[in-house]
Parts: structure tokens; C-alpha cells; sequence
């Protein structure tokens, strides 16, 4: 039974279509793999999806809801969250306040945001520097604030949009196991747009390749790697036999 | 200081504030109600263009809801003042809501709210100016029955005094509460990155509107608590924009994030705007206006946040320069 079903969603920006009637479905727990090449239009995607971009057509749901025409914060509450390519967090807040206000919505108090903020951030690696501005914080742990927020917002199925650009291999490595960890233990659901083919390879159920804002292909890792079509949009030629 | 001297130096205050009519003649009473009232409408537009951001310039209609209706049910109905507010403010946060419909639903938020408060404002002056029946530019004047307390009014000029500070010391009680619970929170969120607030599920729309009439409902409550103290209402001086612009200088001077920035600023502008007018007011004709506007600009570049932001911001940065060598990041996080 698939949480996340997606039927011919489309977003077209005056003549460019950057979102093709796109159709896919996620099941409870899977790590969905989104990948294309620059402008294919996998952020569009992610946008879409969370109600920051008004969808031209096609209709989403998620456990059954419907999503279309719904803003974000009615969406995350849904149980969707995105997190941002360009890390937003709150700046003159502490890094325990950023995710306080992810966990305040689903709060009955500010203690219990609180707790719920707490929980998140060890989740990710990140109790130790609750009390830190986010000025000092690096660059992979202004990724794990993102990721904290969507835990902390009690979303099932997380955006996550390029949470490793620019981290070393060894915070890669670690995103990879804070990733499946989420899943496994919260059984979490994860769609994730990453550049970093070896971390999406590792890391997904199943691959979706966007392409000029279309579908390309769809399938396991083993099998995308192989499509010829997928070789050709990455390298620009056809592989021939 | 150590904490049991600011806490002599607090009670030394309230007790001063408490006393005031006792020991001040006339001069110095009024100042203070005029003061106060300054420093309450500006905690009135501090909930919504401090604390949501949004920088209404037209609370002057919220005021003059509330300072219309009750007059009118007076004058027309006989109906108490006191009910008259109750009155009052609840129009108010209807219309806070009409407006909070036509302009955050609609995505005119920022700068376009501004621009469309401003309009509102401006449009229920000239629509008051042509109501017959609410006096129209000539105004209503509310005939003295002194010490009628059903009709809210008083013999002394002290207990206009101890209302207007009451009404200050809920308003900076709301704000705080507000900052100390769930809603300062989303508020800060939205405030300062409206869309990773909204990703996260904080409603963008219902939490301006609250904020929005909560500061309606108090500035309404304002409006005809002066409308008793003066007895004379008109539309120039109700719902004009210098107005609007003046109930927001204390906040944006005194600091927006703390219940008492608009109090400070309040303070501090009263201060600035009585004396210079007493000294110079009579001597150089527009000197006070321009000593005031200097004050206002010298302030705001030096401390950008406002007086008590700036001041906070300095001495939680000293403390956390003082507790560097212990780290105070395994003591807050805790195992």
C-alpha cells in the first residue's frame, strides 16, 4: 500500500513545462531516489509536492489524503516535509529554537516542543550543540539542523533535497547512516534529489530519472545504472552495443 | 548589577509609578497618562509589526473603533462607556479580521501591508468625515458628568492614571506571554524565514490573524479609554497617519523583542518630545519637532534592534564571553 501516490503531476512556467506529467508511487519505509541532470526539474518536483509551487495539473496524496491546491504547512501537517537545497534556518535562533519551531505545531506547550526538539536532535547527531548560534555551526550540521526541523515537524514521508552537496565523504558516509537509521528505527519514509551518485545509490529502494521534466526511467539502482537511455541524458551519447 | 540590587531598583520603580499621582501636580500627571498611553498603543502595534512582522500603519482604525463606538452608543443609546469598549474592541477584531482576510490570504504581506493598512486608514477617516451621525469632520464631544463612574469618567485625574497603567501592565503581559509560549515561537519563525516556518507546518495565516486582533482588540480598548480622558473625539485626530507613525516610534526606538522596549521607548520619546517642547517650544518654531527626529535617528543607527534588544543582545554576548572556558554546551544539552 503505497503512502505517497503521484498521478500525472505537471508545472509548466509560461512555454517550459518543468514538470511533465510525472506519476510515481512510494511505499511506507522506502527510499525513493530522485536524480536527472541540472534542470531536469527535480526541485520543481520537491516544490510541488509541498505546496510551495501551485501544480498546472495531475493530483498527489498521501495515506489517502488528498494534497493538490493545499499549502505547505497544511502539507507537512499532513505528514510531508521538505527540506531546502540552500539550508534556511532561523539565524538569530539557537539550534535547539530552529527545531522547536518545527515541533511546536504538533505541541501542546513550549516545554513539550521543547522535548520534542531535544529528541530530534539527538536523532540526528546534534544534542551536543543545542545551545550553539547557528553561525558556528558547519556546513554538515547546518544539513543535520534541516533534517532535525523535518524530524521534529512529525512528518512520515521527508524531501530531502541535496542534504549531502558539499560535505566531505566521511559526513557523506554519515548521512547515509542517520538516513537508514530514521527508517529503520522510526520507519520513516524518504524521497531524496542528491547529485552524488554513489550516496543515492547506496542509499535507494528504487531510482526515479527525471529528464527535461519527465519521467526517463524508473527502477532499482542495478538497473537505472544499466539504462542506456539514463547514460545517454547523463553523458550525452548513446551506448551503443 | 547583582540581582538583589535590580530587584530594589524594580521595586524602587513600581513603587515610584505607583505613587506618582501623590506627589505630581498637574503638569507632571498628565504627561504621564499621555506617556503611558503612548507606550500602551505602541505594545498594541508591537504584537502585530513587532512580534508577526507585519508593519500595520492602520491601527488608528482599531483606535477609533473603539473610541466611535462607545462614544456613539453614549451619546446616542445611553449605553455605558464600559460596555461601550467591550463593544468597541470586539468591532475592531472584526474588522482586524475583514482586513487580515483581504491582505495575508492574499500574500500582501510586508511592505503591500503596510501600503494597504495605510489606504484602509486614510478611507475610514474620509468615511467618518461624512457619517452625520458620528459627528462628521467636526467630531464628537461627550458631555462632562465628572465622577459618573458608569459614564467612565472621573473626578481626579488620577484614576485616569492608574486605568491607563493597568491597560500598559496587561499589554506587556500579553506580549510576554505570548513570547514565552507557542505562538512567540511560531511567530519568530515566520518572522524570520516565512517559508522554513511554513515547511515545518507553522500556519502562516491564522497566527497573523491572532496576532493581528490581539493588537486590534487592545488598540480599541485604547481608543476609548482616550476618548474619556479627552472627551472629544474627531476623525483628523483619530485616524490621521502621523498617528499611526507616532504609536510605532516607541516600539521600533525602544526594541521590539521585549515587553519593555515599547515601554523604554515610550519613556525616552515622551521625555525627548515634553522637554524640548518646554524649552525651545516657544523660542525657535519647529526646533523640538527636529530635535525629536534626531533623537529618533541616532537611536535607531545605534542600535538597530531598539534600546532593550540591543542592551539584551550586549550582555548575553559578555556572559557568553565570560562562560567560555566552561562549556556550556554539555551543560545545556545535558548526556
Amino acid at each position: 500500500m503505497p503512502v505517497l501516490e503521484v498521478v500525472g503531476l505537471t508545472k509548466r512556467f509560461g512555454g517550459l513545462t518543468a514538470v511533465n506529467e510525472v506519476s510515481f508511487a512510494v511505499d511506507e519505509g522506502q527510499i525513493l531516489g530522485v536524480i536527472g541532470p541540472n534542470g531536469a526539474g527535480k526541485s520543481t518536483l520537491f516544490a510541488l509536492l509541498t505546496g510551495f509551487v501551485p501544480a498546472t495539473a495531475g493530483n498527489w496524496s498521501l495515506a489517502g489524503t488528498p494534497l493538490q491546491r493545499r499549502s505547505p504547512e497544511d502539507i507537512c501537517q499532513a505528514g510531508m516535509v521538505r527540506t531546502f537545497q540552500i539550508v534556511q534556518p532561523f539565524w538569530s535562533m539557537s539550534v535547539l529554537e530552529n527545531v522547536m519551531v518545527a515541533a511546536v505545531c504538533r505541541s501542546r506547550s513550549r516545554a513539550q516542543a521543547r522535548t520534542l526538539a531535544e529528541e530530534a536532535l539527538e536523532w540526528v547527531g546534534l544534542a551536543a550543540k543545542g545551545g550553539n548560534a547557528i553561525g558556528s555551526l558547519t556546513i554538515a550540521d547546518k544539513k543535520a539542523l534541516e533534517m532535525a526541523k523535518a524530524c521534529a515537524s512529525g512528518a512520515r514521508v521527508i524531501l530531502l533535497d541535496e542534504v549531502m552537496a558539499g560535505l566531505r565523504p566521511y559526513e557523506v558516509d554519515a548521512v547515509i547512516d542517520k538516513v537508514l537509521s530514521l527508517r529503520r528505527e522510526r520507519g520513516l519514509t524518504f524521497l531524496i534529489v542528491e547529485h552524488l551518485m554513489d550516496a543515492i545509490m547506496a542509499l535507494s529502494d528504487e531510482i526515479l530519472v527525471l529528464n527535461f521534466g519527465a519521467t526517463l526511467a524508473k527502477g532499482s539502482p542495478a538497473a537505472i545504472q544499466r539504462d542506456p537511455r539514463v547514460q545517454e541524458a547523463y553523458l550525452g551519447v548513446t551506448a551503443h552495443a | 548589577m547583582s540581582s538583589t540590587a535590580f530587584k530594589l531598583a524594580v521595586l524602587g520603580v513600581a513603587a515610584a509609578v505607583v505613587a506618582l499621582p501623590w506627589v505630581g501636580n498637574t503638569f507632571v500627571i498628565t504627561t504621564a497618562i499621555a506617556t503611558l498611553y503612548l507606550a500602551y498603543q505602541a505594545l498594541a502595534w508591537n504584537l502585530v509589526g513587532g512580534m508577526a512582522g507585519q508593519f500595520s500603519l492602520g491601527n488608528t482604525i482599531f483606535i477609533g473603533a473603539g473610541a466611535y463606538t462607545s462614544t456613539y452608543l453614549f451619546l446616542t443609546y445611553g449605553v455605558s462607556p464600559w460596555l461601550g469598549m467591550i463593544a468597541g474592541a470586539a468591532l475592531a477584531m472584526a474588522l482586524a479580521y475583514l482586513i487580515g482576510c483581504l491582505t495575508f490570504r492574499l500574500n500582501l504581506r510586508g511592505l503591500y501591508f503596510a501600503m494597504v493598512t495605510l489606504a484602509l486608514a486614510q478611507m475610514a477617516q474620509v468615511l467618518v468625515e461624512n457619517i452625520p451621525a458620528l459627528g462628521a469632520a467636526y467630531g464628537l464631544l461627550i458631555p462632562v458628568r465628572d465622577g459618573d463612574i458608569a459614564a467612565f469618567q472621573f473626578e481626579s485625574r488620577a484614576a485616569y492614571y492608574y486605568i491607563i497603567l493597568g491597560l500598559v501592565v496587561v499589554a506587556a503581559g500579553i506580549m510576554s506571554g505570548i513570547q514565552r509560549g507557542r505562538l512567540g515561537l511560531m511567530l519568530a519563525g515566520l518572522r524570520e524565514n516565512e517559508d522554513a516556518a511554513r515547511a515545518v507546518g507553522v500556519p502562516v495565516v491564522r497566527n497573523m490573524q491572532i496576532a493581528f486582533g490581539l493588537s486590534a482588540l487592545l488598540a480599541a480598548v485604547g481608543g476609548t479609554f482616550m476618548a474619556q480622558y479627552t472627551l472629544f473625539i474627531d476623525p483628523r485626530s483619530t485616524f490621521s497617519w502621523t498617528e499611526s507613525v507616532y504609536f510605532l516610534l516607541p516600539a521600533i526606538v525602544g526594541g521590539t523583542r521585549h515587553w519593555s522596549g515599547p515601554i523604554i521607548g515610550a519613556l525616552l520619546l515622551g521625555l525627548v518630545s515634553d522637554t524640548t517642547r518646554l524649552l525651545f517650544g516657544d523660542a525657535i518654531n519647529g526646533l523640538p519637532q527636529i530635535i525629536f527626529g534626531i533623537v529618533v535617528i541616532v537611536v535607531v543607527m545605534r542600535t538597530r534592534g531598539g534600546i532593550v534588544d540591543w542592551a539584551v543582545d550586549r550582555w548575553r554576548s559578555r556572559r557568553r564571553a565570560a562562560m567560555k572556558p566552561v562549556s556550556t554546551e554539555a551543560t545545556r544539552a545535558g548526556p
